[in-house]
């Protein structure tokens, strides 16, 4: 065939792809947006949860996403950067590496109802910490340390293994150059990670109904139960509780996810700019 | 002239393999001894053996001995972080840490605790006058080492290198990368630090240790074939591989 010809037909071919995913993408946003964002106002966001979603507003279950997102993330990013550091840096290939690398994959792999039974039965019922934010945050954890411990290993790997050469040539230590030069340069494709499996707990249901319970109050402390957007969310429209307030919460639940992205990528490019 | 290292039997392995076979070596103070020799004949690791970084790799195994102001670097109490310090190191390739120039030259000094940015800058000045840099970089101290051009880029590493004041400065293939205009501007720096420093340059251009080096060594496949004054090993070398290599049958 004429390779022009060839190039052109290429090149169609990959712009629809690119436009019949934009068309998908943007069809869903503003569909959400659009049967949602009517009835988002500042009643609905800092109202209480009345007659079980029906009417009032969903202030309980932004604080609850907010709790469940925080402290999952306090628990899993330490945990998840430290298997990858030491993963990457204070082992040699080995079985050992091997069987946590390939545990690590198969967990990734695992649908997020399967982590809500295992969060039940260990952290509900055997750890005796009932349906609270801090049985959930601790099963969203497990499900985020796959995605941070395997994108920190990536961000670390991609460092030039140079720099270790100088801080060493220079009289550093080990954790001087980890500190000083691997997690710096290293960082956005960490916080990549982060982001990532940030935005798979705040959208997280299966798991939190089994850990975090449905509670529609405001949670008093990690021990409290609380539900999450997402799970409210669910509860309306599975339900048929009212579904203009599920399109609502849909949407600013939306919002959110897109504030977190935005502001991470502005972390991220401040750091960048330092680091390059 | 004082012998600055003193080289016993050395010997280097990975695993059964030899990387470099059984020799003796000294080198002077405030000399440039360039180790010529084709690839693979174990040059540069012999340059990590004298500052022990073949250690971060632990299938290298290191037997003999090097003294270096007759102290023993092989001994077990050695502090590898204050060895290391003593022992500038400059790579093939210009490894710019990726951050600002100053921070570059700050980096070495700030490892060994010293943060005050008078004294930092002071002694940055100092070393990049040495190494040839200062006029091109003295009003872009806070630009990221990496828009520095290779050449200038090497001559930053050899300026960081001398941030932590050393005694002895390695050179690995330094220039191989690099122009023969910023070639001819590290080979003036190392002549001019010859006067405060002892100097181990490994060269893959023989051009390059003749017109630098004050003695060379040539080394094939593991062996230290041959050591000597320069002009006597370009002139009139004992062993014939010497003389097949210089004059470009092989390698």
């Amino acid at each position: 065939m004429n390779p022009k010809l060839t190039q052109k037909i290429a090149k169609s071919l990959l712009c629809g792809a690119v436009l019949l995913t934009s068309v998908v993408l943007f069809f869903i946003i503003f569909y959400i947006l659009y049967h949602g964002l009517s009835n988002v106002n500042w009643n609905f966001l800092t109202g209480n949860v009345e007659d079980l979603g029906k009417k009032g507003g969903i202030y309980p279950t932004i604080v609850s996403t907010i709790y469940l997102t925080a402290l999952s993330v306090f628990i899993a990013a330490p945990l998840g950067i430290g298997t990858a550091l030491y993963l990457t840096c204070y082992t040699e290939e080995n079985l050992f590496t091997k069987i946590v690398r390939f545990g690590t994959d198969c967990l990734a792999a695992i649908p997020s109802i399967i982590f809500g039974l295992f969060g039940f039965m260990l952290f509900v019922i055997y750890l005796r910490l009932s349906w609270s934010i801090l049985s959930g945050a601790l099963t969203l954890a497990s499900m985020m340390l796959p995605t941070i411990i395997r994108t920190t290993e990536e961000a670390i790997r991609a460092v030039p293994s140079s720099y270790m050469d100088v801080n060493y040539a220079l009289g550093g230590t080990k954790l001087q150059g980890i500190v000083k030069i691997i997690l710096p340069k290293a960082l956005p494709g960490i916080l990549t990670g982060v982001i990532l499996s940030m935005g798979r707990a705040v959208s997280e249901t299966a798991a939190l109904i089994f850990t975090a319970g449905m509670s529609l109050r405001v949670p008093v402390s990690m021990f409290a139960s609380g539900r999450s957007m997402a799970v409210h969310f669910y509860s309306l429209a599975r339900e048929g509780i009212s579904l203009t307030n599920a399109f609502a919460t849909a949407s600013v639940l939306m919002i959110t996810v897109l504030i977190i992205n935005i502001v991470s990528y502005l972390i991220m490019h401040l750091f960048l700019r330092k680091y390059i | 002239m004082k012998k600055k290292v003193v080289i016993e039997n050395l010997s280097v392995n990975i695993g059964k393999k030899s990387i470099i076979r059984k020799f003796n070596l000294d080198i002077y103070e405030h000399e440039i001894l360039s180790i010529i020799g084709p690839a693979n004949s174990g040059k540069s690791t012999f340059l990590r053996a004298l500052n022990r970084l073949l250690d971060i790799n632990p299938s290298f195994s290191v037997k003999g001995k090097i003294f270096i102001d007759g102290e023993n670097i092989y001994r077990k109490e050695i502090q590898k972080n204050e060895l290391r310090k003593r022992i500038g190191m400059i790579f093939a390739l210009p490894t710019t840490l990726p951050m600002s120039v100053y921070d570059n030259l700050a980096y070495g000094p700030r490892l060994h605790g010293e943060t005050a940015r008078s004294k930092l800058l002071a002694k940055a000045r100092e070393c990049l006058i040495l190494s040839s840099l200062w006029d091109e970089v003295k009003d872009r101290l806070d630009i990221p080492a990496v828009r520095l051009s290779g050449g200038q880029q090497q001559r930053l590493c050899l300026a960081r290198a001398l941030m932590v004041s050393p005694e002895i400065i390695l050179f690995d293939e330094p220039c191989s990368g690099l122009d023969p205009v910023s070639t001819a501007k590290v080979e003036a720096s190392m002549i001019k630090l010859k006067k405060k420093y002892t100097i181990v340059l490994v060269t893959n251009n023989t051009k390059q240790a003749a017109r630098v080096g004050d003695r060379v060594a040539f080394f094939l496949s593991g062996d230290l074939v041959e050591v000597g004054k320069t002009e006597k090993i370009f002139t009139a070398p004992k062993d014939e591989r010497t003389n097949g290599y210089i004059t470009g049958r092989f390698g």
